[in-house]
């Protein structure tokens, strides 16, 4: 009986990691480019009373065992990386990944960080950033005379500059992925860093070998599902109050113990 | 009357364990591929000779199919209908039917707690991009290079429960390998199999049945303390 409180405990603090990647989920429902993630749960160890094959005193063998578990573990949260809706902006540096990749960045300290958060800046030096000012990696520089930026589907960025109407090709943006993108670790920022799990980024050109193509003017908005999530809470909501009931239950069982004797 | 006060506590006893049981259930109701158990009491025959033994609960897991999830990740997969996944933990082959695999730093397939997922030719490597096709095969750059080892038991009481929602097989138990003949669906998670609703009122007939228990013991009590000090006064 004491078990049961232990184990529904287990349950209601699985629960509230649940409700807290929930709540994580909708707080970045118009993050750009976000991927909502989910909890993963499975069982803790067992207890086995009585193991199947014993003896039992009527000299028959009992057929099935007595195994009592002890609750519940967060074992993984799994990042989603379903496509978000596209949504137009008109801005040129808005660039969408309609598929499979993630835009480069060279962060400070040198190493590359992956994100599918295309709302990109030009810093004071003509280079291509991002909000944090991180260079999109190929390094990019526009003229100090552009006056308009064209990106194609493939990642050929060219621009028009002042006194002339020829399109000046500047480079080639290129996309990653990854064997294992539920393997990259969140640093925040939108950006994500490869780990020994996510593998190493193969690295090609957008529309080719399965690379998603690159929608100038569009931003990828979050890929949360607001009524799914809604739908996530309330499960989880009542699988705690559930786990508490269990909890209420097996103390008044206690309490019938105590009045065993008056 | 002794005997029926042992009674009592045995129902006592009993109905705890079931509240344990149940209690683990509920927890994990979110726990991807989880198979609920239930208990039932053993019939009390010879209940008269024994009446302090046998009334023991049993415990069954129910291997009902959990429904379907989708997951977004290619890389976990769910089984539709028997069978077990196999995996290798420490030299040992386990059994599960929870899906949320993924990969190691060497590449390898594991599952959530990484362990190595066994195809039919042991550990499965992907050093490339990969997808699982319904039949179970793996199919790197357009080839084959291997089937997730499926299996299946014929007596599925030979499985015990071993946490991490592994099962381990008895010594005896007799494997059939029926990677040929599954389905399997990448991008889902088999869900719990546990009916909140249905553990609910279990809990209820619990808690009922432990209150009447508690109510003979008391009354027997009761009874007893007017045999002791009442009978036979003047």
């Amino acid at each position: 009986m004491d078990k049961a409180l232990r184990t529904a405990t287990s349950g209601m603090r699985a629960q509230q990691l649940h409700i807290d990647t929930i709540s994580n989920n909708l707080a970045n429902v118009n993050t750009t480019g976000f991927k909502k993630s989910k909890v993963e749960f499975q069982d803790l160890l067992y207890q086995t009373i009585r193991p199947a094959g014993a003896g039992t005193s009527l000299g028959s063998e009992a057929p099935t065992e007595l195994q009592i578990g002890c609750g519940t573990a967060p074992v993984s949260t799994a990042k989603m990386f379903t496509q978000g809706d596209v949504v137009q902006t008109g801005n040129a540096l808005d660039l969408a990944i309609e598929g499979d990749g993630f835009l480069q960045f060279r962060m400070a300290d040198g190493s590359v960080a992956y994100s599918r958060d295309g709302a990109l800046k030009i810093s004071r030096d003509g280079q291509i950033v991002n909000s944090d000012g991180y260079f999109l990696d190929n390094n990019i520089t526009l003229p100090s005379e552009t006056q308009s930026i064209s990106i194609s589907r493939d990642g050929i960025v060219s621009v028009t500059v002042a006194g002339s109407t020829e399109p000046q090709d500047l480079g080639q943006i290129e996309l990653a992925r990854f064997i294992n993108p539920a393997g990259l670790k969140n640093i925040g920022r939108n950006l994500l860093v490869a780990t020994g799990a996510s593998g190493e980024p193969i690295i090609g050109v957008p529309e080719l070998e399965g690379m998603g193509g690159i929608a100038q003017g569009y931003l990828e908005s979050s890929n949360v599902d607001v009524v799914e999530e809604m739908v996530n809470m309330i499960v989880a909501q009542r699988a705690y109050e559930i786990n508490s009931k269990t909890i209420r239950t097996s103390e008044d069982m206690m309490s019938l113990v105590n009045n065993l004797k008056r | 009357m002794i005997r029926s006060l042992i009674f009592s506590s045995n129902g006592l006893e009993t109905n705890s364990r079931a509240l344990d049981v149940i209690s683990n259930n509920l927890a994990n109701a979110s726990s991807a591929g989880f198979k609920k158990s239930i208990v039932f009491s053993q019939t009390l025959k010879n209940a008269k000779e024994k009446p302090d033994q046998d009334a023991m609960p049993n415990e069954l897991v129910d291997f009902t199919q959990g429904k379907l999830i989708e997951s977004g990740n290619p890389m976990s997969v769910a089984l539709v209908g028997e069978g077990f996944f196999t995996i290798q933990k420490d030299g040992e082959l386990y059994y599960t039917r929870q899906g949320n695999f993924s990969r190691n730093e060497e590449g390898y397939y594991v599952t959530g707690n990484g362990d190595y997922v066994m195809g039919q030719g042991g550990p499965v490597l992907l050093d490339k991009e990969f997808t699982i096709q319904d039949d179970g095969a793996i199919v790197m750059d357009g080839n084959i290079i291997d089937y997730l080892e499926v299996v299946k038991f014929n007596n599925p009481m030979q499985l015990r429960r071993v946490g991490n929602g592994y099962f381990k097989a008895a010594e005896n138990a007799i494997t059939e390998r029926i990677s040929d003949q599954v389905q399997v669906k990448a991008g889902y998670l088999e869900d719990s199999n546990v009916n909140t609703l249905e553990e609910m009122v279990n809990m209820i007939e619990v808690y009922r049945q432990f209150e009447a228990n508690q109510k003979v013991v008391r009354t027997q009590d009761e009874t007893l303390e007017k045999a002791v000090n009442d009978v036979g006064r003047t």
